[in-house]
């Protein structure tokens, strides 16, 4: 794979000493995604900081070739950071170029008007970016998706418009003599019997902040930080139940991406010496967004691809220049298409062997400290409404701590419909829900998660692209691979050692054991299980009572509340049982007489009766 | 950062005015004007929305393909029905290979992909007329397809023209409500925009219900691309950058998958942008960052638009 691309690469690039920094990039950016051993990255990133050292020294005749080099590295950057937001967090980010341009014109503004140093407009810029993108980001707190796009879109639009129409900072005709990073940077350098041009040096600084970019983005894809940039980007709503603040996460990883594309940008400003609002478009935008798109989503190594491919359609291909546009149109619709995660897609998050991935020794999960026993949950006649149906009319309902708890009803009797509720997922009309007295109506999901409750769904809410292992870590904030480990091998030896498999690709019962291993992470009080045996055969069904049995043996505080259609399994785990039917309680009390109750009967099988 | 010439700011002179009313009739008729032609455009937005449950971002490249069918043909006859109907057919079929090339095989993928399939799609089409339409980067006259006479109506001076994109515009918007609310293809339609899964065990065709609203749709957006050319005189191959980013805003001020809303949404951003050039400090070269800022601010206090979104959330 490494020859392949190094091959095409030197055949394209021609030129001895760029094909060697292509190649030396290339190995790095395999190195990034993680595709080689550690000998080789090591080898690799060497290599690239031979080569980038000496690379000015070959082409020293040449300052053009020597400017943009610098200008890719100040590109990469920024790609970089348009990467962590679109990439890794799902953010769409349509304005990428206005972040870059407020960076710049920050930095250009700073030093032309208050002479402020480079070391002092630099920053500036980089925090400006945030600022903007902060204040941008407000309007999309309370909603999602596709608000964003538009936000951002609309704020590209006014960015370049503004600078245009207004005079004070320079129109149309943008900021001009803007002064380099002072200094040494400004002057030819001599090294022994050669001179280089003093783009050299911007060279060197824009390729060392590049290595430190690509460093820092490859430490946060790979920290748990990470992990919840991509579970709130695959599945918000899961990411809520686990206790993950989803509007903080976001703006994090907004924030994270445009201090680097604002870094980017103020050193672009010293560099070029030249800002211009037409610099910084939706169709520039476009380009700097089609960079990780074409390299691979959420992938570092993607990056470095994504730039190289864009700067040889730039620079290389001059005779065809002019289409480049819109070959990286086409080139972007078919790889999202067909093979939408990209040339380098983003390598699997793996944790060292260190001590945290043995955490506890033993099986057995009892006896871990921190754990409070069970929580006491009331439901005080809770109503939810959904235009005008009634999904649940007045329901009240208690469990112990301690208690297995078993909610029965016929489809569309409310069971779902209570839990959402009681997890902050769809408004309380009337009525309270409490946690240890304690009420947590109105609260978000992630803070109701945080109090001590954990849920299943129905429907299997895995991250199917991230691995086994990374799902189930998801439960919880800090790194505890070991804890997580120990229930993976509580449930099934082979989750354990299949930890780094996608989740996605397993079996549903291996699904739902760790569904109900990430649920654990949290340490719950209340643990509520949303049918976890819909679906299994009668032998995985046994199977899983089984196994829940297990899991209340190792957490006997725990309360539970089960949701459940098969009645061998809640007639097998729970100690108490509440019929609902059209959102209401019906009955409750011990399985035997609850199932053998005339209304429940009439719930279940009336309906039946009106069928034939 | 690229080359591309940077999103242009139209400009349209107004009759001489008389008096503050006349003044501020003659500008909300203008702002009609400009509404029926971003209503057309909203209306794409939430038909995508609302049957496929995409955002179509390159939609107003569409009206750009819309735009330069009818200058094309335009060159053959200046029989106004043949060019209306020739532009709205070629993007019509546009349209629905749009869908089966770019929308239908990144469908099942998630929504931040399709949104990017389409934006890529929409810059592969810029460019295309740019560099294939004869002098394609240049602003090109549009034909007037409609006389000039000046009409007087009440207090407003308008020309011919006017009431004929005006009239055009609104005939374009009946005809499509009444193609959805009343015949069987607008039936499926509905049936898939309200619960596709169930639609389609009642048996209705879903390639068939989406084609059919790209092909809507777009011929929807040619329309709106001929009256832009006609009001404003000129076309460019990147005029639809602009009319996109307007269109999707005025379908979510309406509430996005509301097809009255967006109606409402395109009026109510030609007004923005009217009242803001005429009431606004540099207002005249400004409107669309006022009229956009007055978007985001709307997005933080009614996030689900004038007459709100048809959203259903599933856990």
């Amino acid at each position: 794979m490494l020859g392949i691309y190094a091959a095409l690469l030197a055949a394209i690039l021609g030129r001895g000493v760029i094909a060697l920094l292509g190649a030396a990039a290339l190995a790095a950016a395999l190195a990034a995604a993680g595709r080689l051993r550690r000998g080789s990255r090591t080898a690799a990133l060497a290599a690239l900081a031979v080569c980038t050292a000496s690379f000015p020294f070959f082409v020293r005749s040449n300052p053009y070739w020597n400017f943009t080099a610098a200008l890719s590295a100040l590109y990469f950057l920024a790609a970089l950071g348009v990467n962590i937001q679109v990439g890794s967090a799902g953010i769409a980010n349509l304005a990428g170029a206005a972040f870059f341009g407020s960076g710049a014109y920050t930095a250009a503004l700073l030093a032309t008007r208050l002479h402020w140093p480079s070391w002092a407009t630099v920053p500036s810029a980089m925090a400006a970016a945030v600022l903007i993108g902060t204040l941008l980001f407000i309007p999309v707190l309370k909603t999602r998706g596709y608000y964003l796009a538009l936000v951002t879109v609309a704020f590209g639009v006014v960015f370049t418009l503004l600078l245009t129409n207004m005079a004070w900072e320079g129109g149309p005709q943008g900021v001009k003599d803007i002064p380099g990073l002072g200094g040494a940077f400004d002057t030819p350098l001599r090294a022994g019997p050669w001179t280089l041009p003093f783009y050299a040096r911007y060279f060197w600084l824009a390729a060392a902040v590049a290595a430190l970019g690509a460093w820092a983005a490859v430490r946060l894809a790979g920290s748990r930080r990470g992990a919840q940039w991509n579970a709130v980007r695959d599945d918000e709503i899961a990411a809520r139940c686990c206790g993950v603040d989803v509007s903080r996460t976001m703006l994090g990883a907004f924030s994270a991406g445009n201090a680097f594309i604002g870094l980017a940008g103020g050193l672009y400003a010293h560099l070029v010496g030249f800002v211009a609002p037409a610099d910084f478009n939706f169709a520039a935008s476009l380009v700097l967004l089609s960079i990780p798109i074409l390299g691979g989503l959420d992938s570092v190594g993607g990056a470095v691809v994504g730039t190289g491919l864009l700067i040889f359609l730039a620079e290389r291909l001059r005779s065809i220049a002019d289409y480049r546009f819109l070959i990286t149109g086409v080139a972007v619709v078919t790889i999202l298409v067909g093979a939408p995660r990209g040339l380098l897609p983003p390598p699997v998050r793996r944790y060292r062997e260190g001590s945290r991935m043995r955490g506890p020794a033993s099986g057995d999960a009892s006896g871990r400290p921190g754990r409070a026993g069970g929580a006491q949950l009331d439901v005080d006649s809770v109503a939810v409404r959904f235009g005008g149906l009634r999904a649940l009319a007045g329901v009240t309902l208690s469990a112990r701590p301690g208690e297995v708890l078993g909610v029965i009803g016929p489809n569309g009797s409310g069971k779902t419909t209570l839990f959402n509720a009681i997890f902050g997922l769809y408004p309380v009309a009337e009525g309270r829900i409490l946690l240890d007295g304690r009420p947590v109506t109105g609260l978000p999901t992630h803070r109701i998660a945080r109090l001590g409750l954990a849920r299943t769904f129905q429907q299997c809410r895995l991250l199917p692209r991230e691995s086994v292992l990374d799902n189930v870590l998801l439960g919880r904030q800090d790194l505890a691979a070991g804890e997580a480990l120990s229930w993976l091998r509580m449930f099934n030896p082979d989750l354990e050692a299949g930890m780094y498999e996608a989740a996605g690709d397993l079996t549903l019962i291996d699904r739902r054991r760790i569904e109900i291993a990430r649920t654990l992470m949290g340490r719950p009080r209340l643990l509520l299980l949303d049918e976890p045996t819909a679906g299994l055969n009668p032998e995985e069904t046994a199977r899983m009572i089984e196994e829940l049995r297990r899991v209340r043996e190792a957490l006997p505080g725990l309360t539970v509340v089960i949701i459940e259609h098969d009645m061998s399994v809640i007639a097998g785990l729970s100690d108490r049982v509440v019929a609902l039917s059209n959102g209401r309680v019906v009955t409750s009390g011990r399985f035997r007489d609850v199932s053998s109750h005339p209304a429940v009967l009439e719930a279940y099988l009336g309906s039946a009766e009106v069928a034939l | 950062m690229g080359g591309v010439g940077q999103v242009g700011v139209r400009r349209r002179h107004t009759a001489p005015a008389l008096s503050s009313w006349h003044v501020l009739a003659q500008q909300l008729a203008g702002a009609a004007l400009l509404g029926v032609i971003y209503a057309l455009v909203a209306v794409g937005f939430t038909l995508y929305f609302g049957v496929l449950d995409v955002i179509q971002f390159s939609h107003g490249d569409i009206v750009t393909v819309g735009a330069f069918a009818a200058l094309t043909v335009a060159g053959a006859t200046r029989f106004v029905p043949v060019i209306f109907v020739a532009a709205m057919l070629v993007t019509g079929l546009v349209g629905i290979a749009f869908r089966r090339a770019a929308v239908r095989p990144a469908q099942a993928s998630p929504p931040l992909t399709t949104l990017l399939v389409t934006l890529g799609a929409g810059m592969a089409i810029r460019e295309a007329i740019r560099l294939f339409y004869p002098l394609g980067s240049q602003v090109h006259r549009f034909p007037a397809l409609f006389p000039a006479t000046p009409v007087q109506a009440g207090a407003v001076l308008l020309r011919a023209s006017e009431f004929w994109i005006a009239g055009i515009g609104l005939a374009a918007i009946v005809a499509t409500a009444t193609l959805v609310q009343r015949t069987s293809l607008g039936r499926s339609i509905r049936a898939v925009a309200q619960d596709r899964e169930a639609a389609q065990m009642m048996g209705v065709n879903l390639t068939q219900v989406y084609d059919a609203t790209f092909f809507i749709a777009s011929a929807l957006a040619a329309v709106a691309g001929i009256l832009y050319g006609a009001y404003y005189n000129t076309v460019t191959f990147e005029m639809g950058l602009i009319l996109g980013v307007i269109g999707f805003s005025a379908a979510v001020l309406g509430g996005l998958g509301n097809a009255y809303g967006a109606i409402a949404g395109g009026f109510a951003f030609a007004l923005l942008e009217t009242l803001s050039a005429a009431l606004l400090p540099a207002g005249s070269e400004n409107a669309d960052v006022y009229a956009f800022v007055v978007v985001i601010l709307f997005l933080v206090f009614r996030p689900t638009g004038i007459l709100g979104e048809q959203m259903t959330q599933r856990v």
